[in-house]
């Protein structure tokens, strides 16, 4: 009989709690891409992108009930470039070679797994310059919620899969943004 | 036996039981490579309100299922082959209505049908190790004529060591290859590059 409460104890245990997961990695949104692509924009490059050092919170790591998740890419700075890469090659508007630049800080970069409700936000500054004039300098705030679980093994995959969905909604709030786009235009 | 010892047992004895494990099969967009200049017109593709909240259980590993959205969860894939070829790509809610389509300005409308298929050589583990989406797609123009259609099959199968990491890693791979097949035919496709 001990050995089964043992057993049930800790089978609970890992099911409230988790260990260090992959988050899965980004795929374009392509609303955005058909925003970029409606918009007569300029081809860019994507320079870096940032942390910001007097942060309280290490942008680049995210703990899920206790396990780590893991960027497929690094970073989570590099993951944010990797999403931007991506929705600018589909749009067909990245070029090295070009004079306008999409830097960017990552300033926040939170996923949380509650009992019922999980979220996350993401907060990010992107700067574009033309030929190394800074002609559009701004932060945007993505959030997401949705339904998450008691149990580790339902609520911790669950997290996962909403993190790049987050960050779509994130280049999203760019992609709409007037200035944003202006600041892009052949 | 006390209150507490009691729930942990029967939660760890529910939590284990053959539920049917959430995956999601959207496959890697960016191994679906950018062809060269897309043919300048603007195309819409028709899913159906409840294709798209449809959600599939086939079987997994050691009794287990696992449960998708096919549909939902396949979009962006064709979303991605679409704008690989075209111009311009939009969602549209009807696949023959002539008069919206020319409205709209979109030359042709591509209709999917997605079956899937899993099953797992492993007993332990509940991760598919085979899968196959079976992709069949058609084309409308802007008339409401069918004018094209195609039948892909993708199969992915993974081992233990990359399903630990990927829960999801052989329906990744089958629907990445079925929708492979999908653009190469659309690329080769003569219907699609007529002025």
């Amino acid at each position: 009989m001990r050995r089964m409460l043992i057993g049930s104890v800790l089978v609970v245990s890992l099911l409230v709690g988790g260990c260090a997961t992959n988050a899965p990695k980004y795929n374009t949104d392509f609303d955005n891409v058909a925003k970029l692509r409606a918009a007569s924009l300029a081809p860019v490059r994507i320079g870096e992108i940032t942390k910001d050092p007097a942060s309280k919170h290490d942008v680049n790591s995210i703990t899920i009930r206790g396990g780590t998740l893991t960027s497929p890419y690094g970073s989570y700075t590099a993951y944010l470039r990797e999403a931007l890469e991506q929705e600018f090659t589909d749009a067909r508007l990245l070029d090295a070679n070009s004079p306008i630049e999409i830097s960017g800080v990552l300033l926040r970069n939170e996923v949380d797994a509650g009992i019922s409700k999980g979220t996350a936000e993401v907060d990010a500054r992107l700067v574009v310059k033309r030929s190394g004039s800074v002609a559009y300098d701004d932060v945007k705030t993505a959030q997401l919620d949705w339904d998450s679980n008691f149990v580790g093994a339902i609520a911790i995959p669950r997290a996962n899969e909403n993190y790049p969905k987050v960050l779509q909604k994130l280049l999203g709030e760019f992609c709409a943004d007037p200035k944003f786009l202006a600041a892009l235009k052949k | 036996m006390s209150t507490l010892p009691k729930c942990c047992v029967l939660l760890a004895v529910l939590a284990l039981a053959g539920c049917a494990h959430q995956i999601v099969i959207t496959p890697e967009l960016r191994s679906l490579q950018l062809s060269g200049s897309p043919i300048d017109k603007k195309v819409g593709y028709y899913i159906s309100a409840a294709d798209m909240e449809t959600e599939v259980t086939t079987a997994g590993g050691g009794g287990d299922k696992v449960a998708y959205h096919p549909y939902k969860e396949l979009e962006p894939a064709l979303q991605k082959v679409l704008f690989n070829l075209f111009r311009d790509v939009q969602r549209v809610n009807s696949f023959n209505d002539a008069s919206l389509l020319k409205q709209q300005g979109i030359a042709y409308v591509f209709v999917p049908t997605i079956r899937t298929e899993s099953s797992s050589s492993g007993v332990f583990t509940w991760m598919p190790t085979h899968f196959v989406v079976l992709l069949s797609c058609t084309a409308y123009d802007d008339n409401a004529q069918r004018i094209w259609s195609g039948n892909f099959s993708g199969t992915g199968e993974a081992e233990f060591s990359e399903l630990k990491a990927d829960f999801s890693a052989a329906a990744h791979k089958a629907s990445l290859a079925a929708f492979r097949q999908l653009e190469d035919a659309l690329s080769q496709a003569p219907e699609f590059r007529k002025p």
